[in-house]
């Protein structure tokens, strides 16, 4: 018995299969096209057969980088190689193609074969996979993070304050950039770093000064609560700043309104507080050196965010489209060992909503 | 006097309108050709093709395949499409200057059609809206003279 089936059942065979199909002779005319190829093509097989491949098939690669050309050629196969067709119906398909040459009884080249897959459906789930991990420039894996990535814009949009605390280098900084970006808040996005500075430094820094509240002050500064009206304000590092200056930031936060050092009159202060801590401020406020009232203020909407250990970088340091190119949003698997901060208390909450 | 523009693949129409990396452009008077001249489109993306095309006063457009954005944006700019044309470039202007050429037909020696592809979808890449300026323009002019020079 004969290795190869005859035409009619090759033929069926090949009809079967949900890849497309179709043969070539070595001047490109087509010769054999299956129903999975005019299914992702849109033109009938009678009407294929006989035609140049090109005006057929409209990939992108026809003109210039010809898979099924190099093929026949060069005697060598083609393995999945990812490109575009444009389809009957003026839409660009993505697919999957792999080419081989068709050889007769004494071997020589005669034609190609190339069989090409839809990839479609899988390119619309890649879209929408990475529309869930992604919120901004911050693209996680983590269920964790993507969980606080689904509630961001409601916690952008409710206009409360903001509590982050994680282990540095979890993006406190980055979750604090995408709540003001979903805001829609017009002002300026300041950020301080409150336990880099003296407390009086710090005092000046938040709330600027008035000319001659001392001996340097030749004119007025305004501070970062003014740099930022209208807009966002993250006090980073907050579990480090004085009991005194907390009492300031608790009548900001109360009354909404300050006075620079040396200032008589009061300013009104249109500006979103985020605060962000890599201490957990509950145990602070039970050691007594954080206020118990402020801790309340600042909380209402506290998040919590996990250290990835191996998606740290890729997560945070970069953008969402250098993400995607170097490492696959769509790869699975490698971010299993996700903890949380390893001073937080077992079993609290990622995202807690005390009230907006 | 009216432009023609033929993305081209060798003496071919292009299978596609954005992979093309050169335009046949034509400039046609009274049924004769009179001026002719290849445009590089190496690298260039849809936008850039379909903006220079109208740029250049082109009023009509025969391509193969083309997608609908892209179409849709010419024949806003009043550029006639002609498309999912396939047969050698030439063949189908001769066809067009003849008033013989439609959308969608296989072209063959001397403008002939040799048949007409059974495409899926509609809109206006099938020559279904045209346009309002350019609607008309080429076709019945200087029937069966054919062009001069190609």
């Amino acid at each position: 018995m004969s290795g190869k089936p005859p035409d009619g059942r090759r033929d069926t065979i090949l009809d079967s299969i949900a890849d497309g199909v179709f043969t070539v002779d070595r001047d490109s005319n087509i010769t054999f096209f299956n129903r999975a190829a005019e299914k992702i093509i849109g033109i009938v097989r009678d009407q294929a057969l006989g035609q140049k491949c090109f005006d057929v098939f409209r990939a992108n690669i026809c003109q210039n980088a010809c898979a099924l050309r190099k093929t026949i050629e060069t005697g060598r196969e083609l393995i999945d190689l990812h490109i575009n067709i444009l389809n009957s119906a003026g839409r660009a398909v993505p697919v999957s193609v792999s080419t081989s040459v068709l050889r007769d009884e004494n071997g020589d080249i005669v034609g190609g074969v190339e069989t090409f897959r839809d990839l479609s459906t899988i390119e619309t789930l890649r879209k929408e996979i990475r529309r869930q991990y992604r919120s901004g420039n911050i693209i996680s894996k983590n269920h964790e993070v993507r969980g606080i990535l689904d509630i961001l814009p409601d916690v952008a949009a409710s206009g409360s304050t903001v509590l982050i605390e994680g282990p540095s280098g979890s993006g406190k900084e980055l979750f604090a950039r995408a709540i003001h970006d979903l805001s829609g808040r017009k002002g300026n996005y300041v950020a301080l770093n409150c336990g880099a500075l003296p407390d009086t430094l710090l005092e000046s820094e938040l709330f600027g000064y008035a000319k001659g509240a001392f001996t340097e002050a030749k004119k007025d500064k305004p501070g970062r609560f003014k740099l930022a009206e209208g807009g966002t304000i993250l006090l980073d590092e907050i579990g480090d700043i004085s009991t005194a200056l907390q009492l300031k930031l608790l009548r900001v936060l109360q009354e909404k309104e300050y006075e620079p050092l040396g200032a008589v009159a009061t300013v009104k202060a249109d500006v979103r507080v985020i605060a962000a801590t890599n201490k957990i401020l509950s145990e602070l406020v039970d050691r007594g050196s954080f206020r118990e009232d402020l801790f309340y203020r600042m909380g209402a909407t506290t998040i919590l965010l996990p250290l990835g250990k191996l998606l740290l970088n890729k997560m945070f340091s970069k953008s969402a489209e250098e993400s995607d190119e170097e490492y696959g949003v769509e790869k699975t698997g490698e971010d299993g060992s996700i903890r949380r901060p390893s001073s937080a208390p077992p079993g609290r909450k990622t995202v807690n909503i005390r009230g907006y | 006097m009216t432009k023609i523009a033929v993305p081209l693949f060798d003496e071919r129409i292009s299978p596609r309108f954005d992979c093309a990396q050169s335009f046949l452009l034509l400039v046609v008077e009274n049924g004769k050709i009179v001026d002719r001249k290849e445009l590089a489109t190496e690298n260039w993306t849809s936008v850039e093709r379909t903006g220079r095309l109208s740029a250049l006063g082109v009023d009509i457009l025969i391509c193969g395949g083309i997608d609908e954005v892209a179409a849709r944006r010419l024949i806003h700019n009043g550029i006639r499409v002609y498309a999912w044309v396939t047969g050698m470039a030439r063949d189908a202007v001769v066809s067009l200057l003849n008033g013989d050429l439609e959308p969608g037909i296989m072209v063959g020696a001397d403008g002939h059609s040799q048949g007409r592809w059974r495409l899926k979808g509609k809109g206006p890449h099938f020559g279904e809206d045209r346009g309002k300026k350019g609607m008309g323009r080429g076709r019945r002019r200087g029937r069966r003279q054919g062009p001069s020079a190609l």
